[in-house]
């Protein structure tokens, strides 16, 4: 019984060390999904004036998992047309995957200021909206990548590490 | 009804909702300023609205600056990026054909018209076909072996567009026997057409190609090389370089449809330019409206080829 206590609690240890780098390496995935989807809605608005609902369905059916959904939901309440407010809307999108996604509040922040000038004025306002989006979101792509670079085997022989000690202390 | 009920905002929505069948059938016009009261014209007829429906003027609902920009909201889908061009020319199309006129504040730069902003006010003009309304004019316009070279004369207002689209109709259907014919259509102004996102929402028939909001000219020559139309139609020539390219497409051995302002012939006569390809015969039949009877009241049909002999 002893024995399978202290392999569990080894286990649980280097797990937790192999979760936070996987979420780290997650949000770096997804912070590189949003610039990639958000380089498609510049490109949709730049080249075909493709209207925002459009060009966030057609890049949310690109995208695959929770990220495709957000730019789908924003689409569908625009669609709908019930309210005026693009912020809401795209809050709302947000917060219905939020669960599902491993960014951190700062990321979020940065995502919530792509509505804020999001379908106001000409294509030219819409193009420096995103490049400003897409720039936050690298600078914070940038710094989490080298975070995660640094931290990395870190994270996961700290997990394995803290494991053994408690086990040997146990023992 | 329903795409108009699409980008209005709910206190409009819920008066137009509430209309009964005859004012919704009827209804011509919607029109809007800041701070005055919602005109609903309907049968030539003016009334306000208030969220039991129809109702008089004086008490309806009073329009804001607000409403205005919630409905060019929605009217943009969001995006008023997608509409730079339309807000430059003053006009929109939306689902269903209707056609939204826009005043406001213009921008300009370097002489030309950028945009314009502060809109404060609307006109809807609630888009209407009537399919069959050419049927009488038909018989003049298609010969035994191909479609004759057709120019509509009439002042604006009296449905020279309107009949144009039924001509394109029938032709692309096929009337009587004669045809089906490929048909291009240039809608400059999406008018004949009047797409929306690329997609007719009028009755053009199966085999008509539709280059939406394309200059003319170029358009003519667009679909001459790429779509080998057997017809052209183009709304209200005018312009030098329009003639050019009439004249290009004369020689092509593509026929032609189009349509020129002017109450007469006689007027038309009076311009340089088309007093030029009508005195060379190049169209072959003219047809005049009025709006004696109502739009497209046909007050004759002539032969171009034999000196504007009267045919009907």
């Amino acid at each position: 019984m002893k024995e399978i206590a202290l392999i569990l609690i080894f286990l649980g240890c280097s797990l937790g060390g192999i979760w936070i780098d996987q979420d780290q390496r997650k949000r770096i995935k997804e912070l590189e999904t949003f610039i990639y989807l958000f380089e498609l809605l510049k490109a949709e608005i730049d080249y075909q004036l493709t209207p925002l609902k459009d060009a966030c369905k057609l890049i949310g059916e690109r995208a695959e998992g929770s990220i495709g959904q957000i730019f789908l939901c924003f689409s569908e309440q625009l669609e709908a047309k019930e309210s005026v407010d693009l912020n809401q809307m795209w809050l709302l999108a947000l917060e219905s995957y939020r669960g599902r996604l491993h960014l951190k509040e700062q990321d979020y922040e940065q995502l919530i200021a792509f509505s804020r000038a999001c379908g106001y004025l000409d294509k030219n306002m819409q193009k420096r909206n995103l490049d400003m989006v897409i720039e936050k979101l690298e600078h914070e792509r940038k710094i989490s990548q080298e975070k995660y670079e640094r931290c990395s085997k870190l994270n996961k022989s700290l997990g394995i590490l803290i494991g053994a000690t408690l086990v040997i202390f146990l023992i | 009804m329903e795409a108009l009920l699409k980008v209005m905002p709910k206190s409009i929505k819920t008066g137009l909702i509430a209309m009964d069948d005859y004012e919704r059938n009827n209804m011509q016009e919607i029109r809007l300023r800041v701070d005055k009261p919602l005109i609903l014209k309907i049968r030539a007829q003016e009334y306000g609205l208030n969220e039991r429906g129809c109702c008089k003027l004086e008490q309806g609902m009073v329009v804001t600056r607000q409403v205005l920009t919630d409905i060019l909201h929605y009217m943009s889908d969001f995006s008023l990026y997608a509409l730079e061009d339309e807000l430059r020319q003053g006009f929109m199309t939306l689902e269903g054909g209707h056609r939204v006129g826009l005043v406001g504040r213009v921008v300009l730069e370097n002489n030309q018209i950028k945009t314009l902003r502060s809109i404060s006010g609307m006109n809807i003009r609630i888009a209407r076909e009537v399919i069959g309304c050419s049927v009488k004019v038909m018989p003049y316009i298609v010969g035994r072996d191909k479609v004759h070279h057709t120019l509509i004369v009439s002042p604006p207002g009296c449905g020279k567009t309107t009949l144009l689209r039924d001509i394109v109709y029938q032709l692309s259907e096929g009337f009587k026997g004669y045809g089906p014919y490929t048909v291009g259509v240039v809608d400059e102004r999406s008018e004949i057409a009047a797409c929306y996102q690329g997609v007719p929402q009028n009755h053009l028939g199966m085999r008509t190609d539709v280059l939406d909001g394309c200059p003319k000219v170029e358009g003519m020559r667009m679909l001459l090389r790429s779509m080998a139309p057997q017809v052209i139609a183009v709304d209200e020539i005018g312009k030098s370089e329009d003639y050019d390219a009439l004249r290009e497409i004369l020689s092509a051995g593509v026929s032609l449809l189009c349509t020129v302002h002017g109450r007469d012939e006689e007027e038309c006569l009076r311009r340089p330019y088309l007093k030029e390809v009508l005195e060379k015969g190049l169209f072959e039949r003219m047809i005049i409206l009025s709006n004696r009877q109502g739009p497209c009241t046909v007050e004759a049909v002539l032969d171009g080829t034999k000196g504007m002999k009267r045919l009907g």
